[in-house]
């Protein structure tokens, strides 16, 4: 089978302990001859653009931590991060407020950071067999359409590789993302627009991490 | 008309000079910092012919350095240049640093029938200067390799052909007192006690944890040094950071490896590294802190001499880097220790928030 990887599958791969952590193991575990594909959008734009945000976050909660009068909406960094980010910015800065010792909690967050990061790394270096349709050749009209229903831009290019991608090989869709990710959405966006509904026949089947 | 004939070359306006006068002036010119070939021409009234045929011969004897060579310009230094990688300090700047140096050594025999060690030397010249009135304050301090410094180095047989500084009596006092100090003591006093100081963090925290980690081969140790050191790391230092970083990760995995005997094999490689990372860093620092005293007509080679060191030194660690994240980055996760405290799961939860929606 060809598994066609969301983003958040490597993510949830890489959070030990976390609520999807374990369904997301067992999968990677019985990969066997499976063939495992991550689109080009994610492995070279999205996840470096996340891991990034990501860095800038802990980056910010050391020089807070370590410096109270620091400036945090003036750095380079907190101009980086999305809504989203801030907010998990101002969670670990919360949890360092409350600690006695910030350097060891400092330590910390860049430690499980960077274990983190390496199991991402080690995916996508060693467990990915494909990467599929360069960025450049993502069908503008459909991401367009997609991104009409989701909302979500990230979604929209990931979403429009794998129909393009399953035009040539047949795939599986595998994420943990229930609310955008559904058949129903794909079919409305062909329904919507008929000459991609010609052009991409095939709808590719999406399953759920959660429900493996 | 420029002859050279048997050794003797005539000048444009009739004055013989023989080829040792001529590169004794080359060297002359060169004593107050490199200078481009046309520089040194337009100074000695030569014309380039002569200067390129003397130059070279004065390369072949190891007497002067080739700085720097771009299509533009080619530059030359001393090899014995007292200013560190031959930086274009001013006349001034490299007087009054050697007259420092040579009323310290002076004062040092004096008091103890010595010289000082060369690292005691510079701690002394620069606690001398924070602790001096204005006067003194003029003279450049630098962070480098091992701290704080002045912007020369000491040799003995070019110190001692400078005046040593007039010291005021409070100023004699104050050198005294630092000599009797430091007198006998290990180098490792002079820099903690410099490292003690504000903003000096990011080096006491090298010397004090981290050699002693990676000395007892302490794994724990190491990384939380380096943790603390990321934490101290002088935010100008930007060209540095990412490497910084990225040799934070890759100690951060490998120190938390499961077995035991595969982290130590690590430590080695660890320690290689981080003192060609260091050197990188430092050279950094100094570049960075030298910046203001150089005269804007001499920026462009200071640039130049800058972009020469720290791009080769940089690129090198950068490889030796990128092979080890390589490394990490194929090691099973299951062979990595991951904290399962709640802290630790915790901080975990927070970063992966909202995955299914990137």
């Amino acid at each position: 089978m060809n598994w066609f990887l969301d983003m958040c599958i490597l993510i949830f791969y890489s959070e030990v302990g976390g609520k999807n952590y374990q369904k997301t193991v067992n999968f990677v575990e019985h990969k066997k001859d499976n063939a495992f594909i991550i689109c080009l959008y994610v492995s070279k734009d999205n996840l470096p653009k996340w891991i990034k945000r990501q860095m800038a976050i802990t980056n910010l909660v050391e020089n807070k931590l370590s410096n109270d009068a620091y400036n945090l909406e003036e750095s380079e960094d907190y101009r980086l991060l999305f809504p989203k980010d801030k907010i998990k910015l101002m969670k670990l800065l919360s949890i360092g407020a409350s600690v006695n010792d910030k350097i060891k909690y400092i330590e910390n967050t860049k430690r499980n950071q960077d274990i983190m990061f390496q199991r991402i790394n080690y995916f996508l270096k060693n467990l990915i067999d494909k990467e599929v349709v360069p960025i450049k050749e993502i069908d503008w009209d459909l991401k367009s359409a997609i991104f009409i229903f989701t909302n979500n831009m990230s979604d929209s290019m990931t979403m429009a590789s794998g129909i393009q991608y399953n035009q040539k090989e047949n795939i599986i869709l595998l994420t943990g993302d229930k609310h955008d990710w559904n058949e129903y959405n794909i079919k409305w966006v062909l329904d919507s627009e008929p000459h991609l509904a010609k052009k991409y026949a095939k709808i590719p089947e999406i399953r759920y991490i959660q429900k493996m | 008309m420029f002859l050279y004939e048997d050794g003797v070359v005539y000048m444009e306006e009739k004055i013989r000079k023989t080829a040792e006068e001529i590169k004794s002036e080359i060297l002359n010119q060169l004593n107050n910092g490199p200078l481009t070939t046309s520089e040194i021409g337009n100074a000695i009234n030569s014309n380039w012919l002569t200067i390129e045929k003397f130059i070279n011969e004065l390369k072949t004897d190891g007497k002067i350095i080739e700085i720097v060579t771009t299509p533009k310009m080619k530059v030359y230094g001393r090899a014995d240049d007292l200013a560190f990688y031959g930086l274009p300090f001013s006349e001034e700047i490299r007087r009054n640093s050697a007259q420092l140096l040579r009323a310290i050594v002076d004062e040092w025999k004096r008091e103890k029938g010595i010289t000082p060690a060369r690292t005691i030397l510079q701690k002394v010249a620069v606690e001398l200067i924070e602790k001096a009135d204005k006067q003194l304050k003029e003279i450049p301090v630098l962070r480098f390799h091992y701290g704080k410094t002045l912007a020369i180095r000491y040799e003995e047989s070019q110190i001692s052909t400078y005046e040593p500084i007039r010291l005021s009596l409070d100023q004699i006092k104050i050198l005294k007192d630092l000599i009797n100090e430091y007198y006998q003591k290990p180098t490792k006093y002079a820099k903690l006690k410099q490292y003690g100081k504000k903003s000096m963090e990011f080096y006491l925290e090298k010397e004090n944890n981290l050699l002693d980690g990676l000395l007892e081969l302490n794994c724990k140790k190491i990384e939380e040094s380096l943790i603390k050191m990321s934490v101290y790391y002088p935010i100008e230092l930007q060209n540095s950071f990412p490497l910084f970083d990225k040799f934070i990760y890759c100690t951060t995995i490998l120190l938390n490896l499961k077995e035991n005997n595969i982290k130590k094999e690590y430590l080695q490689k660890i320690k290689e590294i981080f003192y060609l990372l260091w050197d990188v860093i430092t050279t950094e620092y100094f570049f960075y802190d030298a910046d203001k005293y150089i005269h804007p007509a001499k920026k462009e080679l200071f640039n130049q001499i800058k972009i020469n060191n720290l791009n080769s030194k940089s690129s090198n660690v950068l490889l030796l880097i990128e092979d080890l994240e390589s490394e990490v980055n194929s090691i099973n996760p299951e062979h990595i220790d991951v904290p399962m405290d709640e802290e630790s799961m915790e901080i975990r939860r927070i970063l992966a928030e909202g995955a299914e929606e990137e």
